[in-house]
């Protein structure tokens, strides 16, 4: 197996890589608006 | 339902049963040892089978112009076709019995204990998420745009006319469609309840291919099934396994040739490497009569059939000229489940490739259209601009609405491990050449990846699903790299997998429950408020014949439920003779019994057109945010009801 070293570090970067989705993802920020919507309406 | 139809239907279904373990033997024979490489592997049989029986009928009807493609005559030759599978499979078994030897997976170091749970949970986030969408999926009726213009109004143009013809002029009803034939097959019954299920076997058989295809790499089997998990997450799969679209199937079927290719670099036996390569180009030539762009697809696999010897060296002497007697069977193979296609377009408009026209210096040679005039010409720079940051953004750049769909997304797991692993590789790569197959397999995996890129941002004029394979050949590189990273942290390893699998479930799953709880609450579960289909269409004789000059994806509903209805959509009229234009000459002469129309309305039509307004819903129509609809029916014709052939 290709040999990946500093495993911890790249943990670290899948977890930023994660924050940025949260960030930045257009899918998060629709379904937050939908939540919004629906709880106006409720 | 029509009881012939449904014997030959149950009749295939245990034909494919029958053809998997046909297939399992096969593979036993080629030496997979693996498990889940062997039933992936083992569905090439059924699947190339099933398209042979098809396609062996269909070339008759195209020859003879006689409609003579059935679901009793698939069955029929179905089970033939598995008779000559039994024969081939049963001696290759006899043959391999004493000369196989195990192909074992890759050392890999041993996973740290962990408390089942951990492993447990992404399975079960992801088995609850279908499970939601299977329930949704049998409480309505297919969805998908492009399902409902032309993939399943074409099974159904096939089931009507006996004969898988094309349109001439008309893109998208002259495309391969590999991807229909159990579309087709349930149409012919008729069983409309289970099309939105069609595709959940392809899922399925996803999940066992790309856990062998992370094993090829060297990683465990906990990080195999996390690469199962990422790879069933991805939106673009979740909603395909659940609409009436092709690319999914395509995808599976170019998954496995690959992986067909793997095992053909691990087993010794010159018998065995050639079945696994004939079993490789079968399954190409599944994907290949799928869509056109596996035009491009398949050969990025036939380069790699040719490189095959790089990726595990074997005695200098006896590869001289064998890279090119691989590619010749591979490619044999593959139009096994593909020349039909190539055979249509010959016969039916001069273009083996029909309907994607072929140009040198500006000189038509084969005629057809050019893919690239119907989309936005933008600068590479801009291109890349839209891109580069895509799995992050999901921005959705064809359609509107919610942005996790059977076109967009790659879901937050994807994205949270997949791109770390390509960079991961990539540097790797970067300090070392690759030294054994599976790091060979590695950079296979990588190349093909950017090449994915290469061909979204080029020839795929940036639609996401048309590279889903090499989408989903990352998938692995993200599963060797979470088995890295559960050897030294196994707890936030998983736990970061879990999470990610939550967000994307909990997003992914609004979707089916709000359509859900919508259905709920009107209390209607039928087909005509489901597509909002005018009351008149139920009452339309059967075989009536209808012009769709409202949007195509109208086409499917109104065929009607038991799809009697002949229903030809705007596109197909423009090709017809009349060129587009409603006269009463070309109602007549295509024997037009009704016109359905859609805001905006068609400008004034001629005074003399024989048409009696039926329905409009200007005023009436129960959602007031839905187009108004008016049918009009031809007068001239009423009551002239005749068996009639299609358009």
């Amino acid at each position: 197996m290709v040999a990946i070293p500093k495993e911890r570090s790249w943990l670290a970067l899948c977890a930023l890589s994660l924050a940025a989705y949260l960030l930045c993802s257009d899918s998060v920020r629709a379904f937050v608006a939908e939540l919004g919507r629906l709880a106006t309406r409720l | 339902m029509n009881a012939l139809a449904s014997l030959a239907l149950l009749v295939t279904l245990a034909g494919w049963c029958i053809g998997w373990r046909l297939g399992e033997r096969w593979c036993r024979a080629c030496g997979v040892y693996e498990r889940f490489s062997r039933w992936a592997l083992a569905c090439i049989v059924p699947c190339a089978s099933l398209v042979a029986a098809v396609h062996a009928p269909a070339t008759v009807a195209l020859l003879t112009r006689r409609g003579v493609v059935t679901i009793e005559v698939v069955a029929c030759v179905f089970m033939m076709m598995l008779a000559i599978a039994h024969r081939l499979t049963r001696s290759a078994a006899g043959r391999a019995a004493a000369s196989s030897e195990p192909s074992r997976h890759p050392a890999s170091p041993p996973e740290p204990p962990v408390a089942p749970r951990w492993y447990r949970t992404p399975w079960l986030i992801v088995l609850g998420l279908y499970l939601v969408f299977v329930v949704e999926a049998l409480t309505r009726y297919p969805t998908g745009y492009d399902g409902m213009y032309y993939h399943l109004p074409l099974a159904v143009r096939w089931m009507q006319t006996g004969m898988l013809g094309m349109q001439n002029g008309e893109i998208y009803y002259s495309l391969p469609e590999n991807g229909i034939l159990w579309s087709f097959l349930l149409v012919s019954v008729p069983l409309e309840r289970l099309l939105p299920l069609v595709n959940v076997p392809n899922a399925v058989i996803l999940a066992a291919a790309v856990y062998a295809l992370t094993r090829v790499l060297g990683a465990g089997r906990r990080a195999a099934g996390a690469a199962v998990c990422m790879a069933l997450s991805v939106p673009v799969v979740l909603f395909q396994s659940f609409a009436a679209y092709v690319d999914l199937y395509g995808a599976v079927a170019w998954l496995l040739a690959l992986l067909a290719l793997t095992w053909h670099t691990r087993v010794t036996h010159v018998r065995q490497r050639r079945d696994l390569l004939i079993l490789a180009g079968l399954s190409a030539g599944v994907a290949l009569g799928s869509k056109s762009t596996y035009l491009a697809l398949v050969g990025l696999l036939l380069l790699l059939v040719l490189a095959l010897d790089w990726i595990r060296p074997r005695d200098r002497a006896a590869i001289r000229g064998r890279p090119v007697r691989n590619a010749m069977i591979f490619g044999l193979a593959s139009l096994a489940c593909s020349g039909f296609w190539f055979l249509r377009g010959t016969v039916e408009a001069g273009n083996p490739i029909y309907p994607f026209g072929v140009s040198v210096a500006g000189r038509q040679v084969l005629p057809g259209f050019n893919a690239l005039d119907h989309c936005p010409a933008r600068p590479l720079g801009r291109k890349i601009a839209r891109w580069w940051a895509y799995p992050w953004e999901e921005t959705k750049y064809s359609g509107t609405g919610y942005p996790y769909s059977v076109n967009n997304a790659l879901g937050a797991a994807y994205t949270t491990f997949v791109p770390a692993a390509v960079l991961a590789v990539a540097l790797a790569f970067l300090r070392r050449r690759p030294r054994d197959p599976a790091e060979r397999w590695t950079l296979v995996y990588l190349l093909f990846t950017l090449a994915g890129i290469v061909l979204l941002l080029t020839l795929f004029t940036e639609i996401l699903r048309y590279v889903l394979p090499l989408v989903l050949l990352a998938v692995p590189l993200g599963g060797m790299l979470f088995d890295r990273l559960v050897q030294r942290s196994p707890r936030p390893a998983w736990a970061l997998l879990s999470i990610t699998l939550v967000i994307t479930a909990t997003i992914a799953a609004y979707k089916p429950a709000a359509s859900m709880a919508s259905r709920w609450r009107h209390g209607d579960w039928s087909r005509d408020w489901f597509y909002q289909i005018p009351p008149p269409v139920g009452n339309f004789d059967p075989g009536s014949r209808i012009v769709n000059l409202a949007p195509p994806e109208l086409t499917y509903p109104l065929l009607g439920a038991d799809f009697r209805n002949v229903v030809i959509p705007k596109p197909v009229w423009d090709t017809l003779d009349n060129g587009g234009a409603v006269t009463a000459a070309a109602l007549l002469a295509h024997n037009i019994d009704y016109v359905v129309v859609q805001e905006p309305f068609p400008p004034d039509w001629p005074a003399d057109l024989p048409l009696e307004l039926i329905y409009d819903d200007s005023t009436t129509r129960p959602l007031p945010t839905t187009p108004a609809t008016r049918i009009y029916r031809v007068a001239a014709r009423t009551g002239e009801h005749m068996a009639r052939s299609g358009p």
